[in-house]
């Protein structure tokens, strides 16, 4: 398959990418990992980044997701929030699965809180909008509106040329 | 006179007065079929139109400029006033949220269950230090036992050596007894007319009986 590159191409496909659980709270601007190439106790870090990173970023798209190789002597993760404090997570000799269970406890939002907000989120689009991205592309579709003027030229008295023409 | 006129008249007395200029609001993305090219110049009846300025008197000029003044100062302070508003009133709908939700404290309580499970991967991780630097001391002392070992053996060899030279120093060929050595290499005669077989017994010259010595 020539357009799947890379080492893991599963990782790009949609339906990987839309099973990720962890939907991080609104709070959290930055997402950051620092882990090392070599090292058993950097495993679990390095797993978790090629395996479960490319889910959390597009679960969280407007959050920043960077990693930091090479510089730390344990891995750790560390959550940069809008009030401008950090939440430090140690992930030493922790395999992906255990800092994955983990970090949905701590720094992502609950089930209860996504289900609330899902069903706000159906409650917002209001079908009696219309215009880009709506149902509906205009209000003279409704009928008992003003008919479009394209098809049905409007009245004398509703047209400006003809109100504040000078003749 | 038309409302058409009292705009155009109003815009022409903005255009003397702010140097601005305002495009139709109805049609802002006005698209012209035709203007004529500049090459061809300008036509002769309107070559030296010079355009009226607007002659406005002095006092009523003071007067529609501390109007608009006036205007502007208090529509720009009904702006800031609102703005103001609108964002005493976020905050205030956005705390009371926070605080129906119960958000803050359900994070406090994650933040504690984070703090617990750093301790308890700090005291992991001493642990695992500990027993790492343990295996390790124990390597450095045996690598440097096994270097003593290596060094003591070797130098044995080199005593071995240097005592078997010694030995055989008695045979050497020096400036004393090179001349005698000469004497007795000429004067010994060496017949290599002799024939091995496989245990090793010589046979001289064409005989069948064995020797095992080499003479």
């Amino acid at each position: 398959m020539p357009f799947m590159k890379g080492i893991a191409p599963i990782r790009r496909t949609v339906q990987y990418l839309q099973s990720g659980k962890l939907s991080l709270k609104d709070r959290v601007q930055v997402f950051s990992v620092h882990y090392n190439r070599l090292g058993e106790n950097h495993q679990g870090a390095r797993d978790f980044v090629f395996w479960n990173l490319p889910k959390v970023q597009y679960q969280n798209p407007q959050v920043q997701v960077v990693t930091f190789k090479e510089m730390t002597p344990t891995p750790f993760i560390r959550c940069y929030l809008d009030s401008g404090d950090d939440v430090l997570i140690d992930v030493d000799n922790k395999s992906k699965e255990e800092i994955e269970s983990h970090l949905k406890l701590v720094i992502c939002k609950s089930d209860e809180l996504l289900a609330k907000e899902a069903i706000a989120q159906e409650k917002k689009d209001n079908e009696a909008n219309f215009g880009y991205g709506c149902q509906r592309h205009c209000i003279c579709e409704m009928p008992g509106q003003v008919p479009c003027s394209a098809v049905c030229p409007l009245p004398n008295h509703m047209r400006g040329k003809l109100r504040f023409s000078t003749d | 006179m038309s409302l058409m006129r009292q705009g155009l008249v109003i815009e022409k007395l903005v255009v003397g007065l702010h140097r601005q200029r305002f495009a139709p609001a109805a049609a802002p993305n006005l698209v012209v079929r035709w203007r004529k090219p500049i090459s061809l110049g300008t036509a002769p009846s309107k070559l030296f139109r010079v355009p009226q300025r607007p002659q406005i008197p002095e006092d009523e000029l003071k007067e529609i400029r501390r109007l608009f003044k006036n205007y502007n100062t208090q529509m720009k302070s009904i702006r800031a006033w609102f703005a103001e508003e609108a964002k005493r009133q976020e905050a205030v709908t956005a705390a009371a949220v926070a605080g129906a939700t119960g958000e803050e404290a359900e994070f406090q309580r994650c933040l504690q269950i984070n703090e617990e499970w750093n301790k308890k991967v700090a005291a992991e991780r001493q642990v695992r230090l500990a027993a790492e630097k343990a295996k390790l001391t124990d390597k450095i002392l045996t690598d440097l036992e096994q270097d003593e070992l290596q060094k003591s053996k070797r130098i044995a060899e080199i005593q071995q050596m240097v005592e078997r030279e010694k030995d055989l120093s008695s045979h050497y060929i020096t400036e004393e007894n090179i001349d005698q050595a000469i004497e007795e290499a000429l004067s010994q005669e060496v017949n290599y007319n002799f024939a091995i077989d496989r245990e090793g017994n010589y046979y001289h010259g064409f005989s069948m009986t064995p020797t095992t010595s080499h003479s």
